[in-house]
């Protein structure tokens, strides 16, 4: 009695939701409507997530990214406060993932809880306040994106690319700098550190010191995918 | 009630847009209605066991492939999983099939009925109830195997 309670108030968006191909599909969301307690406008939400137009388009020939929002929908016909979405943009072109993570960003600013399952780590990092890596079925990191970041040993590549080759003098030893390299141009310096920002203020200084013109700066931090795979040791699509 | 009502109503759209459906529930017993006429040689007078035989195809056709066909079908094209993480239990979704398969099959009874009573000269069934009983009984029994 509890577990149907239960379902009455969360929303589900499976990963591959199946209908039946000839159903339409005002007609699904009239059909699932009807296996709730509570339901909001049915009309409303196709409008909300573009399926208006498709409204008496049967199952069968609607797109993957039309399937996945029709899914989208159903799972959020009860209006629940927690909603389950497992892998919601597994299989779609870049055009319809962009499209179901605008909408997942719309739930997250409606206060909604919701659970995402994903195997995109940039999904993960732009859309979750929460992130737990999951490893072969153990829970091996949990936080806030930034957190599991830190955690992981990361450290950033600062790239500087002077307008000129650099003479032969040696480069310095910048502060908490742990390797520095010089393209085979001459142009290109990378350093790789654990502070950036220190780093970064020495190598102004060096460079205003030595007169080098500035032509670009790049600083690459660690991502949610680097250190997903320094915690599991393999990459996240193995 | 309303997500019995919802589901038959369903059903019964999808049921009417399959053409698999409508053939094992509609075309299938009027073929074995015909095959037995021709085969017993059925005269005029004779029509009750060729119309007989029709009927019961049409119940097993309808059982078999009907909507029990349909809810095997909906199981494995994953179909119902998407109904596990509503708040109903199983009971709705086979109620609502086997009473959909039931009414699509009623009109085949009629139509085989009316053949065999135009075409072979069978007397009309007096004792509706107990056709419509058995009728019904032959259809609850055949769902669950499909």
């Amino acid at each position: 009695m509890q577990t149907r309670a239960l379902k009455d108030r969360i929303g589900v968006c499976l990963q591959a939701t199946r209908l039946q191909d000839k159903i339409k599909v005002r007609e699904a969301m009239e059909l699932f409507a009807a296996l709730y307690t509570r339901t909001v406008d049915s009309a409303q939400l196709l409008k909300r997530l573009q399926l208006w137009e498709k409204r008496e388009a049967q199952y069968a020939t609607l797109s993957g990214g039309q399937k996945q929002r029709l899914a989208l929908a159903l799972a959020l016909l009860n209006d629940p406060q927690t909603l389950f979405l497992d892998e919601p943009s597994t299989g779609l072109d870049p055009q319809a993932r962009l499209e179901i993570r605008d909408l997942v960003m719309d739930l997250r600013r409606e206060q909604r809880t919701i659970l995402l399952t994903t195997h995109y780590i940039e999904e993960a990092e732009k859309l979750c306040d929460r992130v737990a890596i999951v490893d072969e079925g153990r829970i091996i990191a949990m936080g806030t994106p930034r957190e599991i970041q830190d955690r992981a040993a990361g450290e950033s590549t600062i790239e500087i690319e002077c307008a000129a080759p650099l003479d032969g003098a040696a480069l310095p030893a910048w502060r908490d700098a742990d390797k520095v390299s010089l393209d085979e141009g001459r142009t290109r310096v990378s350093v790789v550190s654990r502070r950036p920002a220190r780093s970064m203020v020495d190598m102004m200084k060096w460079l205003d010191e030595k007169g080098i013109e500035l032509a670009d700066i790049r600083i690459r931090r660690p991502s949610l995918e680097d250190a997903f795979i320094e915690l599991t040791g393999k990459s996240l699509r193995e | 009630m309303r997500a019995y009502l919802a589901l038959f109503r369903s059903n019964m759209r999808l049921t009417l847009r399959d053409r698999s459906v409508l053939f094992f529930n509609y075309v299938f017993p009027l073929i074995f209605f015909f095959a037995f006429g021709g085969l017993i040689a059925a005269r005029r007078g004779t029509g009750f066991r060729s119309s007989w035989d029709g009927s019961h195809d049409g119940i097993l056709g309808n059982g078999l492939w009907g909507a029990g066909m349909r809810a095997v079908q909906d199981r494995e094209a994953n179909i119902l999983r998407r109904f596990k993480v509503t708040p109903i239990s199983p009971v709705p979704i086979l109620t609502a099939s086997m009473a959909a398969g039931w009414l699509l099959y009623l009109p085949i009874v009629a139509l085989l009925i009316a053949v065999a009573h135009f075409g072979y000269g069978m007397p009309i069934p007096r004792q509706w109830f107990s056709l419509l009983l058995m009728v019904s009984l032959g259809c609850a029994r055949c769902a669950p195997s499909g």
